[in-house]
């Protein structure tokens, strides 16, 4: 599997293409009626601002000269009231596209986590969970302002572009034609700077999430690296990724910067060029109203048109945020169609491995023809040096992977046929980094059954003695649990997420190195609760103590990925083979 | 607050003021424009000089293109030092947790710390990048418009200005207002994040619990209030915003009416009202813009209140800096520890209670006892990952709070229980404390972590790039390759917290031998709950409830009646021994 490390610029993008953008269009269209009114809003809004410009004008063409006091303060009233429209309709279009805007943001990562729950462990383990992380949280946020005032504006301003060149059609059409010919212009150099603003937006926000990357995981392994002294380079590395995006992020915004006076710049040689047309033109009979009247309008022409091309550049901004976050939706999943299958029927604990083959990687062999039974009830340990299979066998049949050849029964059910929510629902699986929460011991206990009542819990963490040195906590069971806190020791922590995978109460018990950190005089004690608690059901233990193991029903010695021996502790110490010579001599 | 985030800003007050000067700069030369525009309807147009139309034209072109390139130079100048100011100000604070105990990191979660060090800081260096020059544009056209208006008409200027204290009311009413509301913000944003990030890092577990749904229900909890808090808060500048630009309005009502008033009782001319009524728009611009300006600086300030905060925090480990510290140990070999009177207490609960120990240099020590009996805190003692109340620990007879940190941390290494792995290749995670190594030190310290078989083993050897915390590894595997890191870095004291607990008993023989031969140079503590790792120590401790209970050899130990015989029967096989004895 290639895996991403944070100094590993995640995939090169392709060219910025419109296609990216048009996929918000589904998380848009619940919002079509906000999005009228607000655009409705806005156009009356801005037709409100444009009165006291009309009304000043006749106040001072006419009303003033006139000295017609009574107008002049109707037309004063007629500008409030104007003010007073327009400034209810700008507080009203800010909480409409607010709202949209938020909704939009939340929809979009209410998707991408939702897919992050799909995934299987190969999407988690082959990059670094700070590039996730940026993409769930911090791309998706920086869409906010796109939505919430970006979209309002250009359609606003489309609108607003439609009614101007209408009136400088109706003016003249001559120097309209003449204006329009910038259009085209400003789209070409548009047009050729996208690729390569895209470019650059894609880089820094690649160089963007390998510092996230790289501050996530020296955050997270902190402890080593502080044991090690390690201060120094990692801060020599995060200086260079920091540099690295800071770079990149210059480059990014000098093309972006660009934008608007390249608009700005064109805009005022179009005026020129109308200008010139236009002085030319009274020559041939033209009014000097008219002009004077369409350049006015040739101003207001413009304004639009920038906005238009600024949003542009903002959305191929967003283009390169959007495509890392449709990059995670359409990663394919390892099991697509597992929320069509049946659920697993309860089952009476009977395991079956038949003929299994597999590899994580094609060509790596990690199991081959293995087979194994557990009877219901029974307890089967499964044995034999780091890297043999153990723990695959375990993932195997908590359907985390699926076997290559061979089939996995529970029952007789084939569990390639169940949807894993159901098959894993009846497990209760205990894996060797017992990852506790962030949250109380209590909220973590009850991670195994949610509607566990507080003495579940405490009867749980009875049985695996837990209860007393929780109890010396100085809060107790709602003491919160912290990565690396001085709270806890390793041996706690197992004996916690033990009392979790107890709590579930599943028909089969798996437990991979579950005592590993916890004294022998410990597990000894514990281990009455936990007979008590396997008796009904089928267990897998995976261990290297023979404490630990001698009172299984099978001890299964498993070596690259084949069964060497199996039977009970005494048939094996019988037998005086590997079991014997290895395990029961040594110790 | 301030202070903190000036004196990152500080080394570039040079290049700011070059930026304010050309934003001025810009700002003045779009001063010509209008009376240009104007040239071209008066002179041109309605007098027909049209020989004047390509020079006003080329002027126009001219000032605009000048005008468009200085603010295309500040606004990078401003981005510039932007980034260059928060840069040091992120290196720093990544330092600064660098430094700190753990209590720090029992307080502030990865997530937490995460949101700070980044969309904080970003919303700060957008602060800098975008406010400073915005409020000092629309001051400069607040300043000069007004000043115009004066040199004209000061009496009636006065009086057109009298909603500016209106709208000073009403900026200051957003300003307390929205200010708690963009901190909410913030902090949902935190608590978002820090909940995706333990989601990321706990996926197996909420697979293996099937527990999808509850955890979809805690993230739409987080997401839901993100989206609240943030439309919230709009509400609030929604409702203050639109006041403050109406009360902007109010100049040009009464520009209007009280300008017409004057005019027709002949106090003011008629032109004179068109030119206020034409700088009236002008001054309009800042006034209207001060609720938007306001609305940016709170935001900024949220943001900087938090990294503030975190830029207070201390460790409560002191740190001599390398050069006053006690004694320069950069050369150590070897190390004698010796433990005096030590006790430690997290919270109400005393860990450790009056422990003596004292270590010969290059002797092995084993420690071993109940789950949470206090070994592991001993050990990170030791190694300073906090400081004990009462007691002292001397190395080589000096006292390790004497000590810088990182001296002393380079003179004592330890691999935990709670093996972290880099997402790096498995050479680089090896040579995690000393990169420059070559590969032949790399593979000789596999060879001792007896890991050199299996990373051979492994597709692209060496080369094979390990997930975050190892992932892909099995726990044995990971394991050695921290013991391969360890030994690599090669410390005069060296700390195995129960690292070969996933390791089948096979190759922990052959580790057996590996820590054999580092016997006699390196000072090595071995905690275990398998006695058969501690057995051929020279010092076998037992810990219980924070107390050393017994001490000696292995043959010494197992003369005693107590924990360690009981344990060693039972790991033995030899089942209530001690009730037939």
């Amino acid at each position: 599997m290639a895996r991403n490390t944070f100094e590993q610029d995640e995939a090169e993008s392709s060219r910025f293409s419109i296609h990216t953008i048009k996929r918000l269009a589904p998380y848009l269209g619940s919002h079509k009626k906000a999005l009228l009114i607000s655009v409705a809003l806005m156009i009356v809004a801005s037709l409100a601002s444009l009165v006291p410009n009309y009304l000043i004008k006749v106040a001072i063409d006419e009303s003033i000269p006139n000295k017609d006091l009574l107008g002049l303060v109707l037309i004063g009233l007629w500008v409030l009231l104007s003010q007073i429209i327009f400034s209810v309709f700008l507080g009203i279009r800010i909480r409409i596209m607010n709202k949209m805007g938020q909704t939009v943001v939340k929809d979009l990562r209410s998707d991408i986590f939702g897919k992050l729950q799909r995934l299987g462990f190969g999407y988690f383990d082959s990059r670094p969970h700070g590039k996730i992380l940026i993409r769930v949280v911090n791309y998706v946020n920086s869409l906010s302002d796109l939505l919430s005032n970006g979209l309002i504006n250009v359609i606003t301003d489309l609108f607003n572009l439609l009614f101007i060149i209408i009136f400088m059609f109706v003016i003249d059409l001559r120097l309209t034609l003449i204006c329009l010919a910038g259009l085209p212009v400003l789209m070409l150099v548009i047009l050729l700077l996208k690729n390569h603003q895209h470019k650059r937006w894609h880089v820094m926000s690649r160089k963007q999430s390998n510092l996230n990357a790289w501050l996530h995981e020296s955050l997270s392994g902190m402890a080593v690296s502080q044991s090690f002294a390690r201060e120094a380079i990692n801060q020599s590395i995060f200086e260079r990724l920091g540099r690295a995006w800071h770079l990149a992020w210059m480059r990014a915004v000098a093309a972006f910067f660009m934008v608007w006076p390249g608009i700005e710049l064109l805009s005022v040689l179009v005026v020129c060029l109308v200008y010139i047309a236009g002085v030319g033109g009274l020559d041939h009979g033209s009014s000097v109203g008219v002009l004077v009247a369409f350049i006015s309008l040739v101003w207001r022409f413009w304004a639009p048109v920038s906005t238009i091309g600024n949003f542009y550049a903002q959305l191929v901004q967003a283009g390169a945020y959007l495509e890392s976050i449709f990059e995670t939706i359409d990663e394919t999943e390892d099991d697509p169609l597992d929320a069509q299958r049946p659920d697993l029927p309860a089952v009476r604990g009977l395991i079956r491995f038949e003929d299994i083959s597999f590899g994580y990687e094609s060509e790596q062999v990690i199991l081959s023809s293995f087979n194994l039974s557990i009877e219901p009830g029974q307890t089967v340990a499964l044995i034999g040096p780091t890297g043999a299979g153990k723990t695959t066998v375990a993932s195997l049949l908590s359907r985390f992977y699926q076997a290559n050849q061979g089939r996995v029964l529970l029952d007789e059910h084939n569990i390639a046929d169940y949807n894993h929510h159901s098959i894993r629902s009846q497990m209760g699986l205990m894996m060797q980094d017992s990852f506790l929460f962030g949250i109380s011991i209590r909220e973590n206990i009850r991670y195994g059954k949610l509607d566990a009542s507080d003495q579940d819990i405490e009867a749980a963490a009875g049985a695996v003695h837990a209860h007393d040195f929780i109890l010396e906590l100085e809060q107790g069971y709602e003491t919160v649990v912290t990565d690396r806190g001085a709270s806890l020791s390793m041996g706690q922590r197992q004996l916690i997420s033990l009392a979790r995978a107890l709590l579930a109460n599943p028909k089969i018990l798996i437990l991979d190195e579950a005592t590993s950190s916890v004294d022998t005089e410990t597990e000894r004690l514990i281990q009455k609760g936990i007979n008590k608690l396997m008796k009904g059901r089928s267990c897998l233990v995976i261990a290297h103590r023979l404490s630990t193991i001698r009172h299984a029903d099978k001890i299964v010695l498993l070596e690259h990925g084949l069964i060497t021996e199996q039977g009970s502790h005494e048939q094996l110490c019988s037998q005086r083979g590997q079991y014997w010579q290895r395990y029961v001599c040594t110790s | 607050m301030y202070q903190w985030i000036w004196s990152y800003l500080r080394p570039h007050r040079f290049l700011l003021l070059i930026g304010l000067v050309l934003t001025a700069l810009a700002a003045a030369l779009s001063l010509p424009f209008s009376p240009l525009a104007g040239m071209i309807v008066d002179q041109v147009i309605t007098q027909g000089q049209r020989e004047l139309l390509l020079p006003i034209l080329g002027l126009m072109v001219l000032t605009v293109s000048l005008k468009l390139g200085l603010r295309f130079v500040f606004q990078l100048l401003f981005e510039h030092i932007a980034q260059r100011a928060l840069g040091r100000a992120r290196n720093d604070l990544y330092h600064q947790v660098h430094t700190m105990d753990s209590s720090f990191f029992d307080k502030n979660k990865t997530g937490d710390l995460m949101a700070q060090l980044t969309g904080d800081l970003d919303a700060i260096r957008h602060g800098i990048a975008w406010v400073i020059y915005q409020v000092f544009e629309n001051f400069l056209i607040f300043v000069f418009s007004v000043t115009l208006l004066f040199t004209i008409n000061w009496q009636f200027t006065l009086v057109l200005l009298a909603p500016c204290p209106l709208i000073a009311w009403a900026t200051f009413k957003l300003t307390k207002q929205v200010k708690p509301s963009f901190a909410a913000i913030r902090e949902q944003f935190s608590r978002l994040n820090s909940m995706v990030q333990e989601y990321i890092a706990g996926n197996r577990t909420v697979k293996a619990f099937a527990r999808e749904g509850h955890e979809t229900n805690r993230f739409e909890q987080e997401n839901q209030a993100y989206g609240q808090k943030n439309l919230e808060s709009a509400a609030i500048w929604g409702t203050w915003i639109p006041v403050i630009e109406f009360f902007a309005s109010l100049l040009v009502v009464i520009m209007l009416v009280l300008g017409g008033f004057l005019v027709i009782n002949g106090d003011l001319s008629l032109g004179q009202l068109v030119v206020f009524s034409g700088m009236v728009w002008t001054l309009n611009i800042p006034l209207r813009m001060s609720g938007w300006l306001v609305n940016d600086i709170q935001r900024f300030v949220a943001s900087l209140e938090r990294v503030h905060q975190l830029s207070l925090s201390t460790s409560q480990l002191n740190n001599p800096p390398s050069s006053e510290a006690a004694s320069s140990l950069a050369v150590l070999r070897s190390a004698s520890i010796a433990i005096e009177e030590l006790s430690f207490s997290f919270g109400d609960k005393e860990l450790l209670t009056n422990i003596n120990l004292h270590i010969e240099a290059g002797q092995t020590i084993g420690i071993v006892g109940p789950t949470g009996s206090g070994k592991t805190t001993l050990m990170r003692l030791l190694c300073r990952h906090f400081d004990c109340k009462s007691g002292t620990i001397r190395l080589n007879g000096t006292d390790i709070r004497k000590l810088s940190l990182q001296d002393l941390r380079r003179q004592v290494g330890m691999a935990m229980q709670d093996v972290f792995l880099f997402s790096d290749s498995i050479e680089g995670n090896i040579a995690f404390a000393r990169p420059d190594a070559s590969m032949e030190q790399v593979i000789e310290a596999a060879k001792l972590a007896q890991a050199h078989e299996f990373v051979t083993e492994l597709s692209n050897s060496y080369d094979t790039v390990v997930g975050e915390r190892g992932v892909g590894l099995s726990g044995g595997q990971r394991q050695r390759l921290s013991l391969a890191r360890l030994f690599l870095a090669r410390p005069a004291v060296m700390i195995l917290d129960d690292t070969t607990s996933a390791v089948d008993i096979e190759t922990e023989e052959r580790l057996q031998d590996s820590f054999r031969q580092l016997h006699g140079t390196q000072t090595l503590f071995i905690i275990s709950s398998r006695l058969s790792s501690v057995m051929h120590a020279d010092q076998i401790v037992v810990l219980d409830q924070g107390k050393i209970i017994q001490q000696g050899s292995h043959q010494e130990l197992l003369q005693e009646d107590g924990y360690y015989r009981l344990v060693w029967d039972h790991q033995n096989g030899i089942e209530d021994s001690n009730h037939g004895a």
